[in-house]
């Protein structure tokens, strides 16, 4: 052995890739990792990049909500932020300046009368931060989970019961007016008498946590019997009860989903199943809660759909065709719901790219870490190894994108207002030639744009010894064709794991939402009418913009997008253009028609009040197709930007990190089997741990938070 | 080439472990420190239940005989009965309501057997009530006191969560599940050392009925436990 460090190349620069590289050059690894992010174009962040446009405004891939199980990812930021040191006198200083607690969050209601209200759930805090440096190591115990669950629900219920009082009082006094008709009044009764049968459920659900509790007491078959009469009184009587009632309604639908969960667990054995969770990914989630006797109302409900929305659950982006493995969604539900700590939902304060993947790009540079921009991964060769050897990728090739003035290396970010920020387009002015490919309309993030200044060829041995490939699911094809040709279940896992195209639509508002008519505090919504299912209220963000003509409101719009899962030649320059132009007529359309339904102030009878929009340089636009071009609004096509599902059946597919195909190489990202499964920020931090630990042995499966979980 | 090629380390493993009853203990021959806990919890719970039940039952079947609505309960249940649908007598009705409080009583009295099944040792805790005039009644126990000051007869039933007694304690109004009723104000709590002191002042006017609140984690708004009085009546 030499004590020359490992050359390790890591293609790609998004979530993933910078756990892998942040984990490899640990001080405590002494150099003993020389690690190379390649990087096509001209930032990091992947998925979860972002930019700033105009006005300095942020220009995301799409809306990123960070959620309070993310042990792994805050872990790692926060140790960056230390790392980072920056004054206290910052306005983001600290990972907590940069996330903070966003707890209201809700789903449109579809009633069947045909209107719709809102549905806000608040989420009571959890116990520490995610991330807490100092807290033991967790043990997600099938106890602490029963008992947690039904600690869940006893606060929902009682909450619940409480409001209902208030609402009662407060926002319906006719309903209670001594004038209201007889049935009125038999009706309040037994309203009053449904809440005494909840008040019962709420005492039975509780006397079930403290049975749950007490493990040492209590055998699971007399716990699993509990549970099956505690649902069976739901199902079979509370059910009719709330059928009319919204709020009731909604409880049900929490209950049942909640018990239907745990008898579920319980009836499959999940609890001693040898692969835990994984023994119902073939099914899917919806299948699975029919299978264990969910009811209608529950299959139907907005709050199973949000589940499926806020993961883009959809093949082919096709809300009529909703898909998600049973084990995945189990598991991420029982993490979110009952492991979070702090808030349930962290909201950035900033971009994703300058909260989390400019802190990163400065950490990693201090630590020696080496950044090749404009580098796009052409091709993995294998050596050529007998059958029965395990290959190595002996050479990579790469397309440079474009080169810098003098050789110097390229400086990608830039200051705004003190904070060190990623741009929403290259820095021109740094790249040979930079103006006349600006003028050009380069993208060199555009799958369909092939410029190439110069192809390198990297050698093993010479240029890097070990390689992790984290680049996007989509782009496997296109850059490791070799393994896929050499290893059948690599190219099993590219046809079995499905990506889904996803739209993103930003817009700046001269109204605050109150005026626009929403009626509560600033939220995350899922369920409205497409073409976007979601929004959150970003209105923070606005104070760190800086727009001419200051907005009063901001609102991030998001979904998935429907296109066929083959994709065109790379000399189909048609394609992305069509999807963008389509995309314009359709946010046009959202606003007009279905915007109304949670701001109605912000449409009359012409429809939407298009003069609402401000401009980021101050212009001000009458017609529809200017104001809303004005706006940001985005389509994420590129093979290696389409979203991860976790379909049914499709988890057995994945390749791990740990998976030894290639003697020199492992995978990264949301894509890979590494412990969560499904697409998003964890899961791929959580990847490119296990990753790290394939290259190293760092850091120890053990102290990856999450990995270990049935 | 002729320098050996780095190559990745052996693993000990490749799988997460998945299957974790191993970790947890099934069966053990050590009781629970919260099992006394459980008991009050779970027969406070049966009881309680029978108090609401019962009162929402009566309240509910005078309201319907006083005025004998047909068609009643369809209107109320909706869909949800079908074999109910259409021609439903107000005996239905009642019937009906009566069949699913019933129920849930049976499933009540199950939870609290079958906790009190699992620990033959433990006994029922009782509440406090009192029907004589001006009274400070203590109940609880690992180290909380609740008091109450009442010219009615009060059954108080607070069931804190584990560990709340390590918290800084708040506790909401007492709202009576009956929506006119004045809600009960100023549950006063107080910590002398590792005593925490619940104290509840109920009016001479205060219209019997059930009151329930939320013991809240001053410090993070968690929910800590709830408080519940069944104000009794003279
Ligand atoms: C619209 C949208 C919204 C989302 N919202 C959330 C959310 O709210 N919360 C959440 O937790 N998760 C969310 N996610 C998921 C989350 O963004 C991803 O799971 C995560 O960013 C994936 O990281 P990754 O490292 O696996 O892959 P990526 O982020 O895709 O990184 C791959 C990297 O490889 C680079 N690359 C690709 N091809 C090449 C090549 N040939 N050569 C060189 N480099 C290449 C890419 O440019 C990129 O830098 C969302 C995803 C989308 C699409």
């Amino acid at each position: 052995m030499t004590s020359e460090p490992t050359k390790v190349a890591i293609i790609g620069g998004g979530c993933s890739a910078m756990a892998t590289a942040f984990d490899l050059t640990r001080p405590e690894l002494e150099g003993q990792y020389q690690v190379t992010i390649f990087q096509q174009g001209f930032r990091l962040g992947g998925k979860g990049a972002s930019g700033r446009g105009p006005g300095d405004r942020i220009e995301e891939h799409g809306l990123h909500i960070f959620m309070g199980f993310y042990e792994n990812a805050f872990r790692l930021i926060r140790e960056c932020y230390r790392e980072l040191d920056r004054p206290s006198t910052s306005r983001f200083s600290d990972w907590d300046d940069v996330f903070k607690p966003d707890r209201l969050t809700g789903v449109k209601d579809d009633h069947h009368d045909g209107t719709a209200s809102h549905w806000l759930t608040w989420f009571p805090p959890g116990a520490g931060t995610p991330g807490d440096p100092d807290a033991p190591p967790r043990m997600f115990s099938a106890s602490e989970y029963m008992a947690r669950g039904f600690q869940l629900l006893e606060a929902t219920l009682l909450s619940a019961r409480r409001d209902e009082v208030l609402d009662a009082k407060e926002e319906n006094p006719e309903g209670l007016s001594p004038s209201s008709t007889p049935i009125e009044q038999v009706s309040r009764i037994f309203r009053l008498g449904q809440l005494g049968s909840i008040a019962v459920a709420v005492e039975a659900v509780h006397a079930a946590r403290l049975i749950a509790e007490s493990p040492t007491l209590i055998s699971f078959p007399v716990l699993a019997k509990v549970v099956d009469m505690l649902s069976e009184f739901v199902n079979r009587r509370v059910h009719a009860l709330v059928s009319r009632d919204t709020e009731m309604k909604r409880l049900f639908e929490l209950i049942d989903l909640t018990l239907t969960a745990m008898r579920g667990s319980l009836q499959d054995g999940l609890i001693s199943h040898p692969d835990g969770f994984d023994a119902i990914s073939d099914l899917d989630w919806r299948e699975w809660l029919k299978k264990h006797g969910a009811t209608e109302l529950t299959l139907n409900s907005s709050f199973l759909d949000t589940l499926y929305n806020i993961a883009f659950s959809y093949e082919q982006g096709d809300l009529r065709r909703p898909n998600a493995g049973a084990g995945e969604a189990l598991r991420c539900a029982v993490r979110a719901f009952l492991t979070y700590r702090g808030s349930f939902f962290y909201k950035m304060q900033t971009g994703m790219g300058d909260a989390v993947f400019a802190p990163f790009y400065e950490v990693l540079r201090r630590r020696g870490v080496r950044f090749e921009f404009f580098h796009r991964l052409r091709n993995l060769q294998l050596s050529t190894a007998l059958s029965s050897q395990t290959p190595s990728i002996e050479e990579m090739h790469f397309d440079v994108q474009a080169r810098c003035k003098d050789g110097h290396d390229y400086l990608p970010l830039v200051d705004v207002d003190g904070i060190p920020c990623w741009p929403s387009e290259p820095l021109w002015d740094q790249l040979l030639d930079g103006r006349e490919s600006k003028d050009k309309g380069v993208d060199f993030e555009s799958h369909w744009d092939a410029t190439t200044v110069e192809n390198l060829r990297l050698k093993v041995g010479e240029d890097f010894d070990a390689v992790v490939l984290a680049v996007g699911l989509g782009e496997v094809p296109f850059v490791a064709g070799e393994l896929l040709e050499r290893f059948p279940h690599w190219k099993r896992m590219t046809e079995k794991v499905k990506t889904v195209a996803t739209k993103a639509f930003q817009v700046w508002v001269s109204e605050d939402i109150e005026a626009l008519g929403w009626r509560d505090d600033s939220v995350n919504l899922t369920g409205i009418p497409g073409p976007y299912e979601t929004w959150a209220d970003m209105t923070h963000l606005i104070a760190h913009e800086s727009f001419p003509k200051e907005p009063k409101s901001l609102a991030y719009f998001c979904s998935s997008l429907i296109t066929p899962d083959e994709l065109p030649a790379q000399d189909d320059f048609e394609y992305k253009a069509s999807y963008e132009a389509a995309i314009v007529v359709d946010s046009q359309r959202y606003l007009n028609e279905n915007i109304g339904t949670v701001w109605p102030n912000a449409v009359d009878e012409n429809g939407f009040r298009w003069a609402l929009l401000v401009d980021p340089d101050g212009e001000e636009y009458q017609d529809p197709e200017s104001s809303l071009r004005s706006q940001y609004i985005r389509v994420n096509l590129n093979p290696t930007d389409r979203y991860v599902l976790f379909t049914a059946g499709s988890s057995k597919h994945r390749i791990s990190p740990l998976d030894y195909d290639v003697s020199n190489m492992t995978v990264a990202g949301d894509w890979t089997d590494a412990g969560l499964n499904v697409g998003c920020v964890e899961a791929a931090m959580m990847s490119g741990r296990v990753a790290a630990h394939a290259i190293s042995t760092y850091p120890a499966l053990e102290d990856i938070p999450g990995f270990d979980h049935p | 080439m002729t320098e050996q090629a780095w190559k990745r380390p052996a693993l000990e493993r490749t799988k997460p472990h998945r299957q974790l009853a191993a970790n947890i203990s099934l069966t053990g021959s050590q009781q629970s420190p919260k099992a006394s806990h459980a008991m009050t919890g779970a027969a406070k719970g049966a009881q309680l239940g029978y108090e609401v039940s019962e009162e929402q039952m009566e309240e509910g079947k005078a309201q319907a005989r006083f005025h004998d609505i047909p068609g009643a309960a369809s209107d109320l249940f909706g869909s949800g009965f079908s074999d109910l649908k259409g021609t439903v007598s107000s005996e239905n009705f009642l019937a009906l309501s009566e069949r699913v409080m019933k129920d849930t009583l049976l499933w009540v009295e199950f939870v609290a057997r079958s906790v009190q099944w699992q620990m033959p040792g433990s006994k029922s805790e009782s509440n406090e009530t009192s029907k004589s005039a001006e009274q400070t009644a203590p109940a609880g126990g690992g180290g909380f006191t609740t008091e109450v000051s009442s010219l009615q007869p009060v059954e108080v039933t607070f069931q804190p969560h584990p560990g709340a007694e390590s918290r800084s304690l708040g506790v909401h109004d007492l709202r009576g599940l009956d929506a006119e009723s004045p809600a009960i104000t100023g549950v006063e709590v107080t910590r002398d050392g590792d005593q925490w002191r619940l104290r509840i002042g109920i009016g001479q006017s205060q219209p019997p009925g059930l009151y329930t609140g939320i013991v809240f984690d001053r410090e993070d708004g968690a929910i800590r436990g709830s408080l519940s009085v069944a104000v009794k009546g003279g």
